[in-house]
């Protein structure tokens, strides 16, 4: 994905999530961003250019809204799911964090999943 | 302490409808100036508003007053059934006097609902309600309309000139009361957010601080590796920094306990 399309497909997201540019940024903010709202909003434009560690912050903000608004529509089950709870799994996680295996940890975890199947894929 | 159904004098005292209303608008005044200090919601001044409509003028069967905003969404409120259902049917009509005071921001006085015909479907279904005057009065604050508030009464020909005039000084203090308690209540909101938003930062910020203390090269390393493990776990990142900070705490306790005898 270039960093073009990248803008372009945050502001679609942001669309998606229902989210004005205010709850955005709120959200972002929540989440160590440190752009004001017109940075934020000059960036979705692509008006003006936004660091890539805060371009991070801000994807990261958009797909937990993404979740969110996507969970609000979910249906659930009569019964409830048996198994391990997503308390153990995060545990677990967070063990791995702190076992001085952060570079490890991120290394393993690159290249990031690829997206949903994309339509404008270049002949 | 129990709310005995049988006649509480609280009760009858309070009814506006009952005992002889004092018109006093001077203490009506203070009491709205003193909601504006005491914080208190919309819905507080909205029925603080209707009532004190109905005690100001005389002969009064009922009050309302709606609020509409800029999205048209309103709220309203109405001291008894009939006044909140002949409301209701100006809206279903999409006619009737507070919608044009509203619009006109002009005083609407009605003498008698069975004669009147400027808004003739509306006068009809309310004059079955034992509607028979009305008077109406727009909410302005600044160059903006906020909505209208009214008063109903059974008989005709019940208001003047001088219930006019009450109800334009009252609309005019009620407005701005109204005004300020919608954007009080929008700051209120919004700080609360805040406040949210800035917890979560901190969590996150101190558990990136974990993360560089354990080998992380860069905030932006530490962040994506919280991003990624809220990823795989399906939480929020805020989440998964809290659950980090516990989970050192909870080793440092640890850590620490042998050390007693």
């Amino acid at each position: 994905m270039t960093s073009d399309e990248r803008h372009r497909r945050m502001d679609a997201a942001r669309v998606r999530a229902e989210l004005t540019m205010q709850e955005l940024w709120l959200r972002y903010v929540a989440l160590g961003g440190t752009g004001d709202a017109f940075d934020l909003d000059g960036y979705l434009q692509a008006l003006v250019p936004l660091e890539v560690f805060q371009q991070d912050v801000l994807a990261q903000a958009l797909n937990e809204a993404l979740e969110e608004s996507y969970l609000r529509y979910c249906i659930p089950l009569s019964t409830p799911p048996a198994g391990g709870t997503g308390d153990d799994r995060l545990r677990r996680l967070v063990d791995t964090l702190l076992e001085d295996q952060v570079a490890t940890f991120r290394d393993r975890l690159q290249p990031p999943t690829a997206d949903p199947p994309e339509a404008d894929a270049a002949p | 302490m129990t709310d005995s159904a049988a006649g509480s004098p609280a009760q009858a005292g309070t009814d506006p409808l009952t005992g002889p209303p004092p018109v006093d608008l001077g203490a009506a005044l203070n009491q709205m100036a003193g909601l504006v200090l005491s914080r208190e919601t919309v819905d507080t001044a909205l029925e603080l508003v209707t009532s004190l409509a109905a005690t100001a003028t005389a002969g009064t069967l009922g009050a309302a007053v709606t609020l509409i905003d800029e999205h048209g969404k309103r709220s309203k409120a109405a001291s008894n059934a009939a006044v909140e259902e002949a409301d209701a049917l100006q809206y279903q009509l999409d006619e009737g006097p507070c919608l044009t005071a509203w619009r006109t921001r002009e005083l609407v006085r009605i003498d008698d609902t069975t004669t009147d015909g400027r808004w003739r479907r509306w006068n009809d279904a309310v004059g079955q309600l034992g509607v028979r005057s009305v008077l109406s009065t727009p909410l302005v604050v600044g160059q903006e309309s906020i909505g209208a508030m009214k008063v109903y009464c059974e008989r005709p020909m019940n208001y003047g000139p001088h219930d006019e005039q009450i109800m334009r000084l009252l609309a005019g203090q009620a407005a701005i009361l109204l005004a300020n308690t919608q954007s009080l209540q929008e700051a209120r909101r919004l700080s609360r957010q805040l406040t949210e938003a800035l917890a979560s930062r901190d969590a996150i910020a101190r558990a990136t601080g974990v993360l560089l203390a354990r080998g992380a090269t860069s905030e932006q390393d530490a962040f994506v590796a919280l991003a990624s493990a809220a990823r795989q776990a399906e939480q929020p990142v805020q989440d998964v920094a809290r659950a980090l900070l516990a989970a050192v705490v909870e080793r440092n306790t640890h850590r620490a306990a042998p050390a007693r005898p």
